[in-house]
């Protein structure tokens, strides 16, 4: 891996719980992975933004939480879209959410950035069947 | 044939039929018993001329009557029409009126035969339901509105309620499934207790809100505006001092109010409080409250100089619960929402009008009773 810097997943999440759940999941199964969390969505969106406009990173998982203040999932997603270059190509986007409203799993299926929906809490079981690449290599590689 | 004629009189009487003839040759008529109850007359002044017909016809139908009459006349054919008459009491009512000409071997009209039925109560029923066909639409709109409402709470309660309870969720699994040491576990148990202190808050929170909803009933008081800033601006007095903000009020329009205190004070404050916490970064905060009065309207407006809100992103979810459009601050965002949730239960209206880095202003408008 040319670029160990850039994370393999990031959670962007404003409930600190959530967060603590995700990386104690994730580091159980992949201990070695790299796993970057964000709890202000505005600054997640700048380091993404910051980081996957240039060539080279590694892809990366995006855990991303819909209902949060000032910019909440949604609005993430739009502002992907509209991200300059190759920024999106390096992103595979699972929403994570506690939301039950029709209208939110609806607006999921239908964003082609949006590559699977989980309901929370995330655990081990839910990651082998969202991830099943990683799960079976116990390796940081993200299948293409 | 006596008994036949008691029969026809009861007859007459049970389905408010009257009717009565018209003998061109001397201008006079017979009324029958129910056709003179109809107009308001007493059962024995039943000789009748056609100008004592003519004269019961309410003015703004005469027109259309005598025109009716007068065709049916020439063509000496029969009629049917609908129209109203001012009885003898002055009480306007509904008649059916059917009339049948009668002429010689020539063809001339030589008398009339009249049916009249008193129809009243179906027109004022009528009436009635037509007059508020436009206070239905708006009932039903507002219904449907209600109703959107109530579902959109009810999603946004349970994702609420469900968000702490996947937290425990997803702890506890951790712990079932990933060993920790005892100091770890420790720590997972203090988040297991922080996220149902979350779940009880929000518990907590929806019991606020249906009382708020169900305390409609609290007295209303004479309140004056300016009084309840002044306490406001009392009980906030350290944040004004210390942020330099600047309340600015003209309750010159209108500084009274029938209403409920505590509501109107808890809009004032959270409109206020808003106005300080979402200030922007360099310009001391500077909050105007103005009153209006236009017909039987009260306004308030409450207008700042702080932040803003994306309208074009976030105007539909300035009022909801638990939404947040700044992360800089804590909030729980619940003011908007309980502004917008008081100021209904008093009957008013909300909106809002915002740009982002110039302010945002609220107007509230109440509907007083005269």
């Amino acid at each position: 891996m040319q670029q160990q810097h850039t994370p393999d997943f990031i959670v962007i999440d404003d409930d600190f719980i959530n967060n603590v759940i995700c990386q104690q999941v994730i580091k159980n199964e992949l201990p070695e992975t790299k796993i970057m969390i964000y709890t202000n969505s505005q600054q997640a969106l700048e380091y993404i933004d910051a980081t996957y406009s240039v060539s080279g990173a590694n892809k990366v998982v995006l855990l991303l939480d819909i209902n949060m203040p000032a910019l909440n999932g949604w609005d993430i997603l739009d502002q992907l879209e509209d991200a300059s270059g190759e920024v999106k190509h390096y992103l595979k986007v699972f929403l994570l959410s506690s939301s039950v409203t029709p209208e939110d799993k609806q607006k999921a299926a239908i964003n082609h950035l949006v590559c699977g929906y989980i309901e929370k809490p995330l655990t081990q079981a839910k990651f082998n069947e969202f991830f099943p690449d990683y799960a079976k290599s116990k390796r940081c590689v993200l299948a293409d | 044939m006596v008994h036949n004629e008691l029969r026809l009189k009861q007859a007459q009487s049970i389905a408010h039929y009257g009717n009565w003839e018209l003998d061109f040759s001397c201008g006079l008529g017979i009324w029958s018993e129910e056709a003179c109850r109809i107009y308001g007359l007493d059962p024995d002044d039943n000789i009748q001329s056609y100008q004592t017909w003519v004269s019961f016809i309410h003015p703004e139908d005469l027109e259309y009557v005598m025109k009716i009459t007068k065709k049916e006349q020439e063509r000496v054919s029969n009629t049917a029409f609908y129209h109203r008459i001012i009885r003898r009491d002055g009480a306007i009512w509904h008649i059916f009126s059917q009339a049948h000409f009668e002429s010689d071997k020539e063809g001339n009209p030589i008398g009339l035969y009249s049916v009249v039925r008193d129809v009243t109560e179906r027109k004022e029923a009528e009436e009635a339901l037509t007059l508020s066909e436009t206070e239905r639409t708006k009932m039903v709109a507002d219904l449907i509105q209600r109703n959107k409402d109530l579902e959109q709470f009810s999603y946004i309660v349970s994702h609420n309620l469900r968000a702490p309870v996947a937290n425990i969720l997803g702890l506890t699994n951790i712990i079932e499934t990933i060993g920790f040491d005892l100091d770890e576990e420790k720590k997972i148990m203090g988040y297991v207790s922080i996220a149902a202190k979350s779940l009880d808050n929000v518990i907590r929170d929806i019991n606020n809100i249906l009382e708020l909803k169900n305390n409609v009933n609290e007295k209303r008081q004479s309140v004056k505006f300016s009084t309840l800033l002044s306490e406001i601006k009392s009980s906030i007095d350290n944040v004004i001092t210390e942020e330099q903000v600047q309340i600015i009020s003209d309750f010159s329009a209108a500084d009274e109010i029938l209403t409920v205190k505590s509501y109107l004070y808890s809009i004032f404050l959270n409109l206020i409080s808003n106005s300080i916490k979402y200030r922007q970064y360099k310009i001391p905060p500077v909050i105007e409250v103005t009153s209006t009065r236009s017909g039987n309207k009260i306004g308030l407006i409450f207008k700042d100089n702080g932040l803003g809100i994306d309208m074009k992103r976030k105007g539909k979810e300035v009022f909801g619960l638990y939404k947040r459009f700044h992360n800089h601050v804590e909030g729980k965002g619940m003011g908007l929402f309980m502004v917008k949730t008081q100021v209904e239960t008093l009957g008013g209206t909300v909106t809002v009008a915002s740009e982002i880095n110039k302010g945002t202003t609220f107007t509230i408008e109440f509907e007083i009773n005269k």
